[in-house]
């Protein structure tokens, strides 16, 4: 009797160990992800066109000639985490702080096309995310220089000379680097810090970008791309800021171009450039769509979701209504500039009372209000590429959609396309995965 | 393509609770004579319960997908027709975070042998090896499913008066996968803890 309840209790346990046991292999579930989130530096999410060249400088730049100044040669980025968000509800899911170092190059991945990856877990399935957040904690481009006004000698001619103080340095990665973080000075744009509640404004932590069509994961899919593109190749400029103490201080140093948002002289943030767009895509189901355009052109496609409306900003213009900056400044121990910054002065006191005037009767808010309403819609498109010779590739393009495809005349750099001609239509069926399909524009 | 989730049917549901019942009803028969002698000697040897709690802790490739934790469980012990071995049944939850979202969740079921290391000393010493089942849920798949359990463990007690001993537990539980086309892992949960056991009759 005692041997039968003994042998019973052992088949209990060898029944219940497999008894109503599941055929998902859910530690491997657990510890891979079938969302991968590729990062890029460019307008083109494929075949970018390649560096032009100088860096242009910007009319920030209106006291120091900068003798010092060479371009920058690397870009350096922090990133704390990313989540997804649809409203205000959202999912961190690559809670992992990750950074970069991307050498200004066509060879650098980051800047190729083929992108850079990030650390991340999967989303939830099903469900429409809207919005990217990045929250980035450092952006640091090299090449930045630190001058400073000093006596000439020559009280009386007006001028000083600028002098070479300093490279500036930041911390990255534990340790002290050349370069100047432009982040601290992408928080706000001049529009955001003339408002009330601009002290609780943040446009940088985090950095919000539309995704394009939804991120929908399907967690049956092997595979899901999530590409995040951050327009940095050619759209870089120079900057100047001003600082004061014991001497003048000017800081050149290089960060995203003033295209969509024009940074004046002697303002402190340059913020509100930072162009970014994300799209998603199954690898299997998606085609090619190539052809043959003219060269020297951007080619762009979206979906039928959206209008070419959407990837054109309207215009660009800073409001009239703007408040005067006092641009002169007095030269250690010269006489003449003295009397110049007095002069200057009083030339200020009259521009700013016509200022009032215009704040006065509402055209300051209506014009500024309608300048970020106009500039804060833009998008890039989803799909763009460059053509150098006569012909183009569009690829990861997902089925299951109609397209609209467009070329955009080179508009120079840093700018982005503006006006875009030649439109073509094409409905790429999920039978057509994996194939390229023709369309010349 | 990973392959269909298999939804337990409700004939398989129920052999499975039958399964347990009988299980749990073999387990109370042991109560025959020559047990309720051993018994009379030595409490340890009663009928026991127990709680258990402590760190949790995922080795091996599932600790590099989640983080140690705090976890606990009961038990139930008979003695068993052999001198120095036990039957028992242990279940418990477990719950771990990661620095990211995933999360996993686990309930396991099983039964076990302990062997109770034959020491003239105040401190009681037992092994353990044992078989059963573990529900498992991951996040954010939000996937779960029963999988097979096997375990190794170690045991060192104290009595605290006649009804109540206190001890620290090791447990190692493999929570078996690699059966399953495709699979690559297996769990590995290493629990320790504090446990209270009840001598009862």
């Amino acid at each position: 009797m005692n041997i039968a309840k003994g042998i019973g209790c052992l088949i209990g346990i060898i029944i219940m160990s497999f008894a109503g046991c599941g055929d998902e292999a859910l530690f491997d579930e657990l510890g891979g992800n079938r969302l991968t989130v590729i990062l890029k530096g460019t307008y083109e999410s494929n075949d970018p066109r390649p560096w032009t060249g100088a860096i242009s400088a910007d009319d920030s730049i209106d006291d120091c000639p900068g003798t010092e100044d060479v371009p920058p040669t690397k870009m350096m980025l922090d990133i704390a985490e990313m989540r997804v968000a649809q409203g205000k509800h959202y999912q961190k899911f690559a809670n992992y702080r990750r950074t970069y170092t991307f050498p200004l190059t066509n060879d650098e991945p980051f800047f190729n096309g083929d992108g850079a990856e990030y650390r991340n877990d999967d989303v939830r399935p099903h469900f429409h995310w809207q919005t990217l957040k990045v929250y980035t904690r450092k952006m640091i481009f090299d090449g930045a220089n630190q001058y400073q006004l000093e006596d000439d000698g020559d009280a009386f001619n007006g001028a000083g000379t600028w002098v070479f103080n300093d490279e500036v340095s930041e911390i990255f990665e534990e340790e002290s680097v050349q370069g100047y973080d432009v982040n601290r000075v992408q928080l706000l744009t001049y529009y955001d810090s003339l408002r009330e509640y601009s002290s609780s404004i943040n446009r940088i932590f985090p950095i919000r970008i539309p995704i394009i069509d939804d991120l929908v994961f399907d967690d049956e899919d092997e595979k899901t791309i999530l590409e995040v593109r951050i327009v940095v190749k050619n759209f870089l400029k120079k900057y100047e800021l001003d600082a004061y103490g014991d001497y003048h201080y000017a800081y050149h140093l290089y960060g995203f171009s003033d295209w969509l948002r024009d940074i004046n002289r002697d303002e402190t943030v340059i913020g509100g450039n930072i162009i970014a767009v994300a799209r998603s895509y199954v690898p299997g189901k998606t085609v090619t769509i190539s052809g043959n355009c003219p060269a020297g052109k951007y080619i762009i496609a979206f979906s039928d979701a959206y209008t070419v409306s959407d990837f054109i900003v309207g215009d660009r213009t800073r409001p009239t209504c703007d408040e005067p900056k006092l641009t002169s400044y007095v030269v250690p121990g010269d006489l003449e500039s003295l009397l110049d910054y007095y002069l200057m002065f009083e030339s200020y006191k009259v521009d700013f009372n016509s200022f009032v005037a215009c704040v006065d009767d509402g055209t300051y808010a209506d014009e500024w209000e309608a300048y970020d309403d106009r500039l804060g819609v833009f998008m890039i498109p989803p799909l763009a590429t460059w053509s150098s010779g006569g012909t183009y590739q569009l690829t990861n393009v997902p089925v299951g959609k109609t397209y609209h495809l467009y070329y955009a005349d080179d508009p120079g750099s840093p700018s982005l396309p503006t006006t875009f001609l030649g439109h073509k239509v094409i409905t790429v069926t999920s039978d057509m995965a994996g194939q390229t399909v023709s369309v010349n524009l | 393509m990973r392959s269909q989730a298999v939804s337990v049917s409700p004939i398989r549901t129920r052999i499975f609770v039958g399964t347990i019942t009988l299980f749990v009803i073999f387990s109370f028969c042991t109560l025959d004579a020559e047990a309720r002698r051993r018994r009379g000697r030595d409490p340890f040897q009663k009928f026991q319960t127990g709680v258990w709690f402590g760190p949790i802790t995922p080795i091996h490739t599932t600790a590099d997908d989640v983080d140690t934790s705090l976890g606990g469980g009961g038990f139930i012990r008979s003695a068993s027709f052999f001198d120095y071995f036990k039957i028992g049944v242990d279940s418990s939850y477990q719950y771990f975070e990661s620095r990211g979202v995933n999360t996993l969740s686990l309930v396991p079921v099983y039964g076990n042998i302990l062997f109770r290391i034959p020491l003239d000393f105040p401190l009681i010493f037992q092994l353990k090896l044992g078989a059963g089942g573990s529900w498992v849920k991951i996040r954010p798949d939000r996937e779960d499913q029963w999988d097979p359990l096997f375990m190794v463990g170690f045991e060192g007690s104290f009595p605290a008066g006649k009804v109540v001993n206190i001890g620290l537990r090791i447990d190692y539980l493999l929570i078996y996968e690699k059966h399953l086309e495709g699979a690559r892992r297996n769990g590995h949960i290493i629990n320790t803890g504090i446990s209270l056991y009840f001598n009862l009759f």
